[in-house]
């Protein structure tokens, strides 16, 4: 007898989705994944200024203001044809390697390794045998049996105070949680620790963008950073070394802690490398550019079909003619009118035609984006694998490194295509963050051997045509690929798209009823027990959902509504 | 006595932006010294928690869903913000979560001691930059709730020899 699970929201702190899955015999037979996101940044930007689009486009989401803005100023760059100076493309380079590197440690310590890690449990925890075992895994000198000692002092403070806090939510003791005490101590510990770093990540983008969140220093054409090395109002040597430095000490975080905590807690669920693989048709673009036009890049793009690596096609350009022909958004099963599937220039502000939720009609306001035609799994398991399948040295070389420590911790050989997973995408994006960070020193250098080198140059002016033009530019964001698609005439927005790296893995089903890939990834997983569905949560989690960031307000009311309703069965 | 003000809301959904422009108001009204820092935070994520760990004090303008006229100022303590339900999931998206990041905030041992939520009855949520009248109306009196918290933590805001509600960029 099958029954249906209705999570509501699932995201801990974020916006709003909806997760709906049918469960028969312990596992999901069915699922669907309804939501919010923003719509309607047409609207606000037609009839504006091309120039001031990233102002009003980063404010699209709170979260992910600084990818909206540069995503921006490169569309309105790619519709004219304008090059911008390398100490703009190595600074923005900077900006996008730090927020990710922000972004990527809270996600997994912040958003999701509760989905993983008994806080309860890491009471039983003995400090000095978490100590040893840390020490095994990582030279990180902040594993100590002293302030592991102290971290299991908070949480016993915390339980005596009768309040278990920010911790309130948890699906503790539940059956599919299993780590040892210490591993559940060891990584509460780094939970606390991880909020330093990625704050020193975050500084970086505060000092290169003046701001954080909403950057200020772009400008269509380059960056509005002066630099001058011996003034102390502008972009200077001091700032300059301390960037570096800070990035030094988040790289040694994510070298030492984050991705050995990813790859020691992931061989502990080694069933989770089973579960969860769903849309196996991947898209990434290329990012970091190592020239002013955008044709080449140190991050690859490109897309794989069928979870097969010879498929590899790349995306290789700014102006990449496969993706620009290739995109689509379908709303068949979007509260909008009619079932079109469209190009993003083709696009226009979409009528709502707002039905209650149809299993076999319309069930969510998220469109459903597609390329030639099929549904893609966006996000760093998507890069991690086009840098795989290209032969990029440096990803091949943490993916190799990673699976094998994974395989000698969990004493069995793991195979390369238990990437396509749960844990897959946890364990991408550690290694992904382990690349930009290494990759975040690279363009440092080159930034100030450019300086070095006498070109302060930071900006090269826009110029409109008379007409109508149209661009598109993209970034490959912590969530994955994210394009931005304007249309301009006589120098004034005539329309405007963002198809954000959430909508390409929330979208409901389209026209010929392919799941998105969180519907797909669903199917299969185990339910222990429905009233807990630790595992849903913990599938839609690995892609890092960041939906509905449009509207804030608080309400002391809190409208009582269940987080999980079991129905039918 | 280190002081965050927040302006928290979307500036493209009309009276879901009255933080951010109750905040540009705040600013265009009173001379603050150095100790208090204003920052105009959008709608955050997990951000909010790490953003407001270490200051000895919290003064955040948003939107505020009850039951009165549109316009209304209506300002909530830390035990109010703390004492509505906790992680209680709903359907709508309009809560990131003050709330949780307080808690985040007090595991990490850095919570503000003094947290003041000033909130402004919001009337149309609706794509668009303008706020509806009732709305704009009220910026002034948020303002001055800002600034009678700050006397109150020993704080002198001085009302500027000329006061004008600023232009904000985005309307």
């Amino acid at each position: 007898m099958s029954k249906r699970i209705v999570v509501d929201p699932i995201t801990r702190i974020e916006g709003h989705l909806r997760i709906d899955v049918e469960v028969d015999g312990g596992k999901v037979t069915k699922s669907w994944s309804s939501g919010q996101m923003f719509r309607g940044i047409e609207l606000i930007l037609e009839g504006r200024d091309p120039r001031e689009a990233w102002l009003f486009a980063q404010r699209i989401c709170g979260v992910c203001t600084t990818v909206h803005a540069i995503t921006s100023v490169r569309a309105v760059e790619n519709a004219i044809g304008l090059e911008i100076p390398m100490n703009a493309q190595y600074i923005r380079n900077l900006i996008l390697c730090a927020h990710a590197l922000h972004d990527h440690i809270v996600h997994f310590y912040h958003l999701s390794a509760l989905d993983w890690v008994d806080v309860t449990s890491a009471l039983k925890a003995d400090p000095a045998k978490a100590s040893a075992l840390a020490e095994s895994l990582s030279p990180w000198p902040h594993n100590s049996t002293r302030e592991l000692a102290a971290v299991k002092a908070k949480l016993e403070g915390l339980i005596a105070s009768g309040q278990l806090g920010i911790f309130t939510n948890g699906y503790w003791g539940h059956p599919a949680m299993h780590l040892p005490p210490e591993v559940n101590l060891l990584a509460v510990s780094h939970y606390l620790q991880a909020l330093d770093y990625q704050r020193k990540a975050n500084k970086v983008v505060a000092i290169l963008g003046s701001k954080t969140p909403n950057i200020q220093n772009l400008a269509v054409g380059g960056v509005a950073n002066a630099i001058n090395l011996d003034n102390d109002a502008t972009l200077n040597m001091e700032k300059l070394y301390f960037i570096k430095d800070t990035l030094e000490e988040v790289k040694t975080f994510v070298d030492q802690v984050y991705l050995p905590d990813v790859i020691a807690i992931g061989s502990m669920y080694p069933e989770w490398l089973g579960y969860g693989a769903g849309v196996t048709n991947y898209m990434a673009v290329p990012d970091l550019p190592l020239d002013a036009k955008g044709t080449e890049f140190d991050l690859p793009g490109g897309v794989i079909m069928g979870g097969d690596l010879s498929s590899f096609r790349p995306i290789e350009r700014f102006d990449d003619p496969l993706f620009q022909a290739k995109v689509e958004e379908s709303v068949a099963h979007a509260w909008y009118e009619g079932d079109w599937q469209k190009h993003p220039w083709d696009e226009e502000m979409p009528k709502p035609q707002y039905t209650d939720f149809q299993d076999d009609g319309k069930y969510s306001w998220v469109k459903a984006p597609r390329f030639e035609g099929k549904a893609m799994q966006v996000g760093p398991l998507a890069q991690i694998l086009m840098g795989y399948a290209s032969g990029h040295e440096l990803i091949t070389k943490k993916v190799n490194e990673s699976v094998a420590l994974a395989s000698s911790i969990a004493k069995v050989q793991i195979p390369l295509a238990a990437l396509h997973s749960t844990l897959g995408r946890h364990l991408a994006r550690a290694i992904r963050c382990a690349v930009l960070a290494e990759l975040s020193l690279k363009h440092w250098g080159l930034l100030v051997g450019n300086i070095a080198k006498g070109d302060l140059t930071i900006w090269n002016k826009p110029e409109f045509p008379k007409g109508e033009v149209k661009g598109f530019g993209f970034h490959e964001a912590p969530r994955g690929t994210l394009s931005h698609w304007v249309v301009i005439r006589d120098g004034r927005i005539a329309n405007y798209q963002a198809v954000v790296p959430s909508t390409w893995n929330a979208g409901p089903r389209d026209a010929e009823g392919q799941l998105g890939p969180y519907e797909a990834s669903l199917v299969g997983n185990p339910i222990a027990d429905t009233e807990r569905p630790l595992e849903v949560v913990r599938t839609i989690h690995s892609f890092d959902p960041c939906l509905a960031c449009a509207i804030h307000a608080f309400d002391p009311e809190g409208n009582e509504t269940a987080t999980v309703k079991v129905l039918g069965g | 006595m280190r002081t965050l003000v927040l302006g928290m809301g979307c500036i493209l959904m009309r009276d879901d932006g009255v933080g951010p422009s109750a905040l540009a108001a705040f600013a265009s009204l009173y001379e603050l010294p150095d100790e208090v820092e204003l920052l105009d935070i959008g709608t955050p994520g997990p951000e909010l928690a790490h953003q407001i760990g270490g200051y000895d004090a919290l003064i955040v303008f948003d939107a505020l869903r009850v039951q009165s006229p549109p316009g209304t100022v209506r300002c909530l303590t830390r035990d109010e913000i703390l004492a509505a339900p906790l992680l209680n999931p709903r359907l709508s998206p309009h809560d990131p979560g003050l709330r949780e990041a307080l808690l985040a905030s007090e595991f990490f041992g850095e919570a503000p001691r003094n947290v003041l939520l000033i909130g402004i009855v919001p009337k149309e949520i609706e794509l668009g930059t303008e706020l509806s009248p009732e709305v704009a109306a009220a910026l002034p009196r948020a303002a001055e709730a800002a600034a009678s918290e700050l006397l109150r933590l020993g704080v002198l805001p001085v009302p500027k020899q000329e006061p004008a509600l600023a232009e904000v960029w985005w309307r």
